[in-house]
């Protein structure tokens, strides 16, 4: 029997036409009737057990594995070279490379925790002291009275290394309501301690560099952008979708594979799309050309999109900054916000010492010998410390603005790119997470963190193009740009496509020619990896 | 009838890809058809029976 297909359709209507016939009113005729069926059944049982193990054999058969490169390695290679550029960025300073900004931000925004993770926030603060050798006990912590007493029963608990900050909760309640802007004053204190070791921080960011530098073999922040560079191309490489990932995806029921065949209504309607002259697929030349043309435009729409939607972010910066850019590039003396910072400085300092002054006093009274005479001055005290402490957060909150301010417009000019003023962000955590929050009215803390990693991958990646040559304050006309230089390499993208919500769209259409390529260029074909999508099915009813 | 049944060799190499599925299916669909008759067959016993 060479046509075994059509024996089986004729060996069906046959069984079925005898069936059919067969008497089934008496009990004897029911009898020899299921009698019949039975050994029907074990004959095509029979059947099926041998048709479906051959197809198993041939679907293997036809399966490609490609082992992936290590991609693991890799992104633990990009994240070690993060790590040293993140250490040598000449943007920042030790403030940031410890991590205070972002510290800073956590406990500014303290209302988004609970008391467990608000009391982390204060451990990892002085974890960050005992790293470069400094271990603070309560006495450091006199900025206020009320500082004073929490960090007392906070640095007891520590000590006991439980981690059990629940038990703080009731002398934190005590506190709060006597005064509820004790998280405030505590930041307020590491801000003093911050100061009074700048040296001692200094020294261990400049010593960590060294080190750093040393044990990597990188001699610049340059070169670690470099090697960035390489390391993202090749994650890239590796990462890249190829046959043995596109069979399991239509194996998996990601990808309908039936789009793939070449008279598919879908895949030529995505070709079509795409393309402004047809494609003449027999032409090796045009055809490479057209499809590496694709493959750029993929990488090319997803930087664009990214931008698309950080475009909030960089309105918002020239709206706060904008008009101090454009004043400070008309004056030549750029002293104006330095002096600013330094009477703001003066100003804390004086406060700081005031404040100091009345803590000693209440502290005293309290604690010490005088405890007798704790009257209606002592309260006054405690009162006249929190107006003062009040005061000193406001002085803070416009230092740090009026620093960030003179890094702009010491570093930022009319021409800013959007590369440049991304890596300015990347650089001052605190500021970054701040607009973000501002721009995309995020409530949520972990909103913030997920934009902001979001925001960081896509400032830290080298190997953006589209961006790097594009000024914050020009009009953005890079939709034209992408437009007209893909129209050299026979590729359609019209102004619509590119709008924000049809992006999506556009990367799937990308997405499915750079397949259907795939599976065109690999050794394989639409109608195996068909064949091995049913039979998966097969497999997959019968489990 | 028999007799040609027990001469049948499963020679499915000469099938391509498509009619390799469509002789799977069709097997699989009428033992689903001998299945639901013989149902059909218990049902009537039991109705016998009450």
């Amino acid at each position: 029997m060479s046509d075994f297909l059509k024996f089986i359709e004729e060996d069906i209507a046959a069984k079925k036409t005898l069936l059919s016939t067969m008497p089934t009113k008496t009990k004897t005729n029911i009898k020899k009737y299921n009698e019949k069926i039975d050994l029907f059944s074990t004959k095509y049982n029979e059947y099926k057990k041998h048709v479906k193990t051959y197809l198993v054999v041939k679907s293997k058969s036809f399966d490609i594995d490609i082992p992936k490169k290590n991609a693991e390695d890799l992104t633990d290679e990009i994240h070690r070279l993060e790590h040293i550029r993140f250490l040598l960025n000449p943007t920042n300073t030790f403030f940031e490379k410890m991590g205070f900004d972002n510290l800073l931000f956590d406990i500014k925004n303290y209302s988004d925790f609970n008391f467990e993770a608000m009391n982390e926030i204060i451990n990892e603060f002085i974890n960050k002291f005992e790293l470069v050798g400094v271990n603070l006990s309560h006495d450091d912590f006199n900025y206020t009275y009320y500082v004073r007493e929490y960090m007392l029963s906070f640095l007891e608990i520590r000590n006991m290394n439980t981690k059990d900050y629940n038990s703080l909760s009731k002398s934190f309640e005590k506190i709060y309501w006597e005064n509820p802007e004790i998280i405030e004053h505590i930041e307020l204190s590491f801000r003093k301690l911050i100061k009074k070791y700048r040296k001692k921080f200094e020294t261990y960011i400049t010593n960590l560099q060294k080190e750093t530098m040393w044990k990597n073999n990188v001699a610049s922040y340059k070169e670690s952008t470099e090697k960035l560079k390489v390391a993202y191309a090749e994650l890239e490489r590796a990462n890249k979708e190829n046959i043995s990932d596109i069979i399991n995806l239509a194996k998996r029921g990601k990808i309908d594979i039936t789009n793939f065949f070449k008279d598919n209504k879908v895949r030529e309607l995505n070709y079509k799309s795409l393309m402004i002259e047809t494609l003449d697929f027999n032409d090796s030349e045009a055809n490479e050309r057209f499809h590496k043309g694709i493959e750029k435009l993929r990488t090319n729409i997803e930087e664009y999109q990214k931008l698309c939607k950080f475009i909030p972010v960089f309105t918002e910066f020239k709206t706060a900054y904008g008009n101090d850019i454009v004043e400070s590039g008309k004056n030549t003396s750029k002293g104006g916000t330095s002096n600013k910072l330094k009477v703001i400085e003066a100003k804390i300092n004086d406060r700081e010492s005031r404040l100091e002054k009345i803590n000693k006093k209440t502290i005293i009274q309290e604690f010490g010998f005088f405890k007798r005479s704790k009257n209606i001055s002592n309260k006054q005290q405690k009162v006249d410390s929190i107006v003062l402490a009040k005061e000193l957060y406001n002085l803070y909150k416009v230092y740090d603005e009026e620093r960030f301010k003179e890094k702009i417009l010491t570093t930022v000019n009319n021409f800013v790119t959007i590369p440049e003023l991304l890596h300015l962000y990347y650089s001052y955590d605190f500021f970054k997470k701040k607009v973000i929050k501002k721009v995309f009215k995020l409530s949520s803390y972990d909103d913030i963190l997920k934009y902001s990693e979001e925001f960081d991958l896509f400032s830290m990646n080298p190997n953006n193009v589209i961006i790097n040559g594009v000024s914050v304050f020009e009009e953005n006309t890079i939709s034209k740009i992408i437009i007209n230089k893909y129209r050299l390499d026979n590729i359609n993208i019209s102004e619509e496509s590119l709008e924000v919500d049809n992006l999506n769209t556009l990367l799937n259409q990308i997405q499915f020619i750079l397949r259907a390529n795939e599976i065109e260029r690999s050794e394989t074909t639409v109608e195996k990896i068909w064949f091995m999508v049913e039979v998966e099915k097969i497999i997959e009813l019968e489990k | 009838m028999k007799g040609e049944e027990n001469k049948v060799s499963f020679d499915l190499s000469k099938l391509d890809l498509g009619e390799l599925i469509k002789l799977y299916e069709k097997i699989t669909g009428f033992l689903e058809f001998l299945s639901s008759s013989e149902i059909i067959q218990k049902e009537k016993k039991e109705e016998k029976n009450e």
